[in-house]
């Protein structure tokens, strides 16, 4: 291995002693990195579920660039060569399965892209990303609030129908108040919100990404740790018990189904149907088949990288159902659900029991 | 080899079928009091008659009062040979003693002695009145006497409401289902519902996700599609290689997918592995299949069920097509080529090493399509 060229941060991470690797910690991260009279720089972070093993080995095992790896009990530790320079990247475990990926490139760096596409990728099925419901979304907002007076400084977003983008900046003006969260929010009808940034007046400047993302551009990163990066873990956790364990017996009725609210979904447009089918083929190793596709939609879909299948099944214009198969993984399901809750703009996912009797009302009459 | 059209035709006819199946087991095993009523419902019978040979009606409901309803979904096709046959079918359905009464752990049924036998034949709502005439017009000349008369619903599905539709009509004095006194009962929801009843895709299509069948044979692509995506995945050894191959025997595929399922034909297990081979995607062998496992349909246009078609299409035989689809045919068929030879040549390094049997080594090299 050639000598590490890093910058003055990773270089400060990477070359703790023993000792003080097994003392770090996400929230202190940045007491200690000032302590030793290194700056924190910005730091880009993705929140992701595992299957089974450790990210730290799915990355060693597949990922390309990986030069060497440290590990304490509370970290591990990366170098990596990411599109032309040395990085070091970081895996923090938030427990139950739950881990945050994190280094200093921007989230625009083709560096951070071969972490954020290419190493998750290839970490797939094993490890997925997990796309926050629109509840979860807005209440990191509404926390952050609380520390502080709260400002948009911008935001992007897509426009579920014509799927055009929208961005919008507020500048910084003095004696100008930029709107809040929740009034840049109203504004997002029919729209999946994708990033904000934010400034807390006097804690931090942050952004929050809807795919289970954040990054810390400057202030308190303890405050960024605690309040943005533990409800980015507490959403993946319950993602993952949702989607653990999801094996249906065979020969059984269905008795759960996950079900994805959204805005609204006219199946009689063809480039919606296109839209929907699209976007679960797109996914690495997934392959599609209709079972029936006029009016309502039925899929059949495989995991080809775990032999995992699961029904897609879209019933009427407000909800997706995903039908667990005989063997099912976190994985696949995380997967699956972010891709539709990305394309269609997810407002909820919810484990649904369907075992209960049905009115006879729903077989009488209009 | 069927043109395109008309094996997504049957495809859909199928699916089609299946899902007023669902629909009835919806009813039957799901609602508010009258699933109360019901002992059990099979999906999948098969067992046999009191003149020693097989029924594969398309449903049963037995009854806690020990009744039997049995049920066959039918097409009636101009012809009286159709008719005849159906009314051949019913006629052995109307003198059977037994019914399925409860599903087996690894699939199949047991059977219980029934009190009574009655007969629903279920029809697309179009041939609803004619196939009531024709029955009553065989019953009346005295061409059959069944020991039951069938009670006749037609179906649709409304495409507006995502819904399956029931109707009975009593004409031709098409009889009412027999309650035997159940309350509720099919015919008290019929009654009192101006004989109309409804079955949305939120309720059938869950059940049509467990199950995947019904009882008929299914088309060479839906069995091939159900094989592709639902069965071979889960038998690769190293689901991270872009390629696998797989010796699968057919009985042993038909015994999964019973277990899965609860219904697996070693019959049409063979045609989905001959659509497959047709596809170029499997090879029969002395005694087994070996399957070429891959990835088949990537990017944006395509999904698993067209791209079989299209592999199988394709062929010199089939219909002319474009400068650019040949091309494109062309390049897949080279790819899959190349894909195979590596593969066959890593598994023959393989078996080398290993001194297996010299027959295996010798069919190993033969070589694809």
């Amino acid at each position: 291995m050639l000598p590490l060229e890093l910058n003055a941060f990773d270089d400060w991470l990477w070359n703790l002693t023993e000792e003080d690797l097994r003392e770090l910690r996400l929230p202190t991260l940045q007491r200690a990195a000032v302590q030793a009279g290194v700056d924190l720089p910005q730091l880009t972070v993705l929140t992701v579920i595992s299957d089974a093993e450790d990210p730290l080995q799915l990355f060693t095992s597949r990922a390309t660039g990986v030069q060497a790896v440290k590990t304490s009990g509370h970290v591990g530790l990366i170098a990596a060569h990411l599109a032309g320079r040395d990085h070091v990247v970081a895996v923090w475990p938030a427990g139950d399965h739950v881990f945050h990926i994190a280094s200093t490139p921007p989230l625009t760096d083709d560096a951070w892209k071969r972490v954020e596409e290419g190493w998750m990728n290839a970490a797939a099925p094993d490890l997925a990303p997990v796309i926050l419901n629109r509840a979860e979304f807005e209440a990191i907002g509404d926390v952050l609030a609380e520390h502080g007076s709260i400002e948009v400084a911008r935001m992007t977003a897509r426009v579920l129908r014509d799927h055009s983008s929208y961005t919008r900046g507020w500048p910084s003006i003095p004696g100008q108040a930029r709107p809040t969260h929740q009034d840049a929010l109203r504004e997002t009808e029919s729209m999946i919100v994708r990033t904000i940034t934010l400034d807390v007046a006097g804690v931090m400047r942050l952004q929050v990404r809807r795919s289970s993302g954040a990054s810390f551009y400057s202030g308190s990163f303890h405050a960024f740790s605690s309040i943005v990066l533990q409800r980015l873990a507490n959403a993946a956790k319950e993602r993952r018990v949702m989607l653990a364990d999801r094996d249906r017996a065979p020969r059984e009725p269905v008795r759960e189904v996950l079900s994805m609210s959204i805005d609204t979904l006219n199946l009689d447009d063809p480039t919606v149907r296109e839209l929907l089918f699209e976007t679960v083929a797109h996914v690495k190793g997934l392959q599609v088949a209709t079972l029936h596709d006029n009016p309502y939609l039925h899929l059949l879909v495989t995991d080809f990288l775990n032999g995992t299948n699961f029904d897609v099944l879209v019933t009427d214009s407000h909800a997706v159902e995903i039908i667990p198969g005989l063997e099912s993984s976190v994985g696949s399901l995380a997967r699956v659900t972010d891709a539709l809750g990305d394309a269609l703009g997810m407002k909820d996912l919810q484990l649904l029991n369907v075992e209960e009797k049905i009115s006879v009302e729903e077989f009488f009459g209009a | 080899m069927a043109d395109a059209t008309e094996q997504l035709t049957e495809y859909k006819a199928y699916d089609r079928r299946c899902g007023v199946v669902s629909s009835f087991q919806v009813f039957f095993d799901k609602a508010e009091g009258l699933s109360d009523t019901v002992r059990h419902f099979e999906r999948f019978p098969r067992y046999e008659g009191a003149d020693g040979n097989e029924v594969t009606p398309d449903f049963t409901v037995l009854f806690e009062d020990g009744t039997l309803l049995i049920a066959e979904i039918a097409n009636l096709a101009r012809t009286d040979g159709s008719l005849d046959d159906l009314l051949h079918q019913l006629t052995r359905y109307a003198k059977l003693i037994e019914g399925p009464s409860a599903r087996r752990p690894h699939g199949g049924h047991d059977l219980s002695g029934v009190a009574a036998t009655d007969l629903l034949v279920l029809t697309p709502i179009d041939t609803m009145n004619a196939m009531c005439d024709r029955i009553d017009e065989a019953i009346v000349n005295g061409k059959v006497s069944p020991a039951v008369r069938p009670t006749i619903l037609g179906y649709s599905y409304d495409d507006a409401t995502q819904r399956f539709v029931f109707n009975f009509t009593d004409r031709a004095t098409n009889p009412r289902l027999l309650a035997h006194g159940r309350e509720p009962s099919l015919d008290s929801w019929l009654a009192g519902q101006a004989d109309t009843l409804y079955c949305g895709v939120k309720h059938f299509g869950r059940v049509q996700a467990a199950h995947r069948f019904m009882n008929d044979a299914p088309p060479k692509l839906y069995m091939a599609v159900a094989l592709w995506l639902d069965v071979l995945p889960g038998l690769r050894t190293d689901p991270m290689a872009s390629s696998e191959e797989l010796l699968v025997k057919v009985a042993d595929i038909a015994e999964r997918l019973r277990d899965r399922h609860g219904y697996g034909d070693s019959t049409a297990v063979g045609h989905g592995l001959e659509f497959l081979r047709e596809a170029d995607l499997a090879r029969p062998r002395r005694e087994d299949w070996k399957v070429f496992m891959k990835q088949i349909a990537r990017g944006a246009h395509d999904e698993v069920r067209d791209e079989l078609l299209r592999r199988v299409q394709r062929k010199p035989s089939g219909a002319a097509a474009s400068a650019d689809e040949r091309a494109a045919a062309r390049e897949r068929r080279e790819h899959d080529e190349e894909t195979r030879m590596a593969n066959e040549e890593a598994q023959l390094r393989i078996d080398d090493s290993a001194e297996v049997n010299p027959s295996t080594d010798i069919e190993g090299r033969r070589g694809g399509s």
